[in-house]
This record gives C-alpha cells, sequence and structure tokens, in this order.
C-alpha cells in the first residue's frame, strides 16, 4: 500500500511539473519592455480575439486571452520583442519555442 | 438549547451555505478581481474550491470516526454526511455555470473540452449529478445494498477533481496540499482493513 501511494505521488508530481507552463525570458530592463497597451495592439493586429489581461511571470509577458482560432489560452511573450514563446490551454501545451 | 440549535438540519445547511453567501454578495455587486478579472472568472476558483473541500470534507468523515470512534463530532459529521455532498454538488454547479458564463460559447468550450484539466472537471461534475440525486432516505432505501456501490464513484470524482485542478491552475502545490490529508486518511482506512487485528489497541 505504501508502495502504491509513494508511486501515485511521484506520478502526481511528475505531471505537475510537466503541466508547469512557466517559461524563461531573459532579464531584461523593465525600461525596454513592451508596454502592456503596445503588446495588446501587437496582438490584435495579428488576429487575437481578446486579450483580457496580462503580468509579468519569469520575464516575460504572460498573456491571458483568446487566440485567433479562438481558444482561450495563456501565452508567454518575449517582453522586448513581443515573440510568441509558450501557448498553453488549460495546461495543455500548444505551442513552444524550441531554444 | 445549544444542542438543539446545533443538531438541527438548518444548522448545517447555513454552515455549508456560508462560502456561498460570500460568493453571492460578490456576484450581485459585480466585484472584479484582483487583477481585474470579470466577475464570473473571478469566481471560478472559489465555487470549485469550496466545491471540492466539501467533498474532501465528506470524504474524510469514515475514516476519522475509525480512527476516533468514540468521539461524538465525528459522530454528529457521520450523520449529516449526505448533506456535504449535496452542498459540493450545489458549489460545483455554481462552478460549472460560471464557467459556461466565462467560455462564452459552445464551440470555444468543445475546442478545450479534450485537454486533461477540463475533461476531468467534466467528468468530476457528471458523477456528482447521480450521487446528488441519490443522496436522500428515499433513494437510500430504495438502492439498498447498490447505494454503497454507486457513491463509491465519489472516489473516481475526487481523482478527477484533483487532476482537474492541477491542471487548470498550472500548479500542483495548492491542490496536493488539500488532497494529501484525504489520501493520507484513505491509507489508513486501507491499512486497517488489511490488519483488522491492530484494533485491539484502539
Amino acid at each position: 500500500m505504501k508502495n502504491v501511494l509513494a508511486i501515485t505521488l511521484v506520478l502526481l508530481v511528475s505531471a505537475g511539473a510537466q503541466a508547469s507552463g512557466i517559461y524563461e525570458c531573459d532579464a531584461v530592463d523593465r525600461s525596454e519592455w513592451l508596454t502592456e497597451e503596445r503588446l495588446t495592439q501587437q496582438l490584435i493586429e495579428s488576429g487575437w480575439q481578446e486579450v483580457r489581461r496580462m503580468k509579468p511571470d519569469g520575464g516575460c509577458w504572460e498573456v491571458y486571452g483568446t487566440t485567433p482560432d479562438g481558444q482561450r489560452v495563456e501565452g508567454y511573450f518575449d517582453p522586448v520583442t513581443g515573440e510568441q514563446l509558450l501557448l498553453a490551454q488549460r495546461g495543455r501545451i500548444l505551442f513552444r519555442k524550441e531554444d | 438549547m445549544i444542542r438543539k440549535i446545533v443538531d438541527a438540519p438548518l444548522f448545517i445547511w447555513i454552515i455549508l451555505a456560508l462560502p456561498g453567501f460570500r460568493m453571492t454578495n460578490t456576484l450581485l455587486s459585480g466585484a472584479t478581481g484582483p487583477v481585474g478579472q470579470p466577475t464570473e472568472e473571478y469566481l471560478l476558483h472559489p465555487s470549485g474550491e469550496s466545491a471540492a473541500q466539501i467533498m474532501i470534507l465528506a470524504m474524510m468523515i469514515t475514516p476519522f470516526r475509525m480512527m476516533f470512534p468514540k468521539n461524538k463530532f465525528w459522530a454528529w459529521m457521520l450523520k449529516r454526511r449526505r448533506y456535504f455532498g449535496v452542498a459540493a454538488f450545489v458549489y460545483a454547479v455554481f462552478h460549472t455555470v460560471l464557467y459556461i458564463v466565462d467560455m462564452g460559447t459552445v464551440r470555444a468550450m468543445l475546442d478545450e473540452f479534450t485537454a486533461l484539466g477540463i475533461w476531468t472537471g467534466w467528468l468530476a461534475f457528471f458523477i456528482f449529478i447521480p450521487l446528488a440525486l441519490t443522496s436522500n432516505d428515499y433513494s437510500v432505501r430504495a438502492l439498498g445494498s447498490s447505494w454503497k456501490t454507486v457513491h463509491r464513484f465519489v472516489y473516481v470524482a475526487a481523482i478527477a477533481t484533483l487532476v482537474h485542478w492541477i491542471f487548470v491552475h498550472n500548479n500542483i502545490g495548492p491542490a496536493l496540499a488539500r488532497f494529501v490529508p484525504l489520501a493520507l486518511l484513505e491509507g489508513y482506512r486501507i491499512w486497517r482493513m488489511m490488519n483488522p487485528k491492530s484494533m485491539a489497541g484502539a
């Protein structure tokens, strides 16, 4: 029984670690970051249906919104260039930039 | 006097409704979340968390009873376990309605249905429906011994809820913090079932 519990825990922890959509961006001075308005505009121009909100996370802009395909996602963007780095839909990775 | 109040069905209903009062207040005031989430999105987490917490509490009652067979509180809780189950379901309904409003379109919901964090939530919800519908004296009598079998599906719902929580939030910590105590109690229960002799010392 103890083994079963231990295996379950290990599985859950590794599943959780994999699910974590955290993406790390290189540290860049905040003064060089795209403003929230600028990135929102950029996304809307590229077809995003909605940009709900964003916050800095792991040195990137983390954006909550709806993609051109109508998917509700959490996205990580390069704070300076606005390049899309990662897209996750409820923990499912839709896109990840390979570095 | 106090005994009478505590034992009244209304008392437990009010306790179970407490998180709901706050949520209703937020809903009616249309307050937005700390980072500007619209009300329906802001209430998604607390409604789901209340459903999960109350379900976990209901599931903890039996192992606690085994641990403390003479304790009056757990005996009192056991008599009211079905109320906890129904309350968990009501919060789950509220949670699901908020999700539907928040998503807005069927297409958007279908699109993410196959994401692990989403279908597990639906699974837990659909398991909850028959459990809530049979949480009354009539159903207990009508179903007889199969009532227990039906209600054991709460274990599937619990695991689905745990996975749903972890994957929707991309975060394992807060969900595990709620479920590990339950897992430990269930471990204790299984251990007791496999070692019936160790009861002597209890």
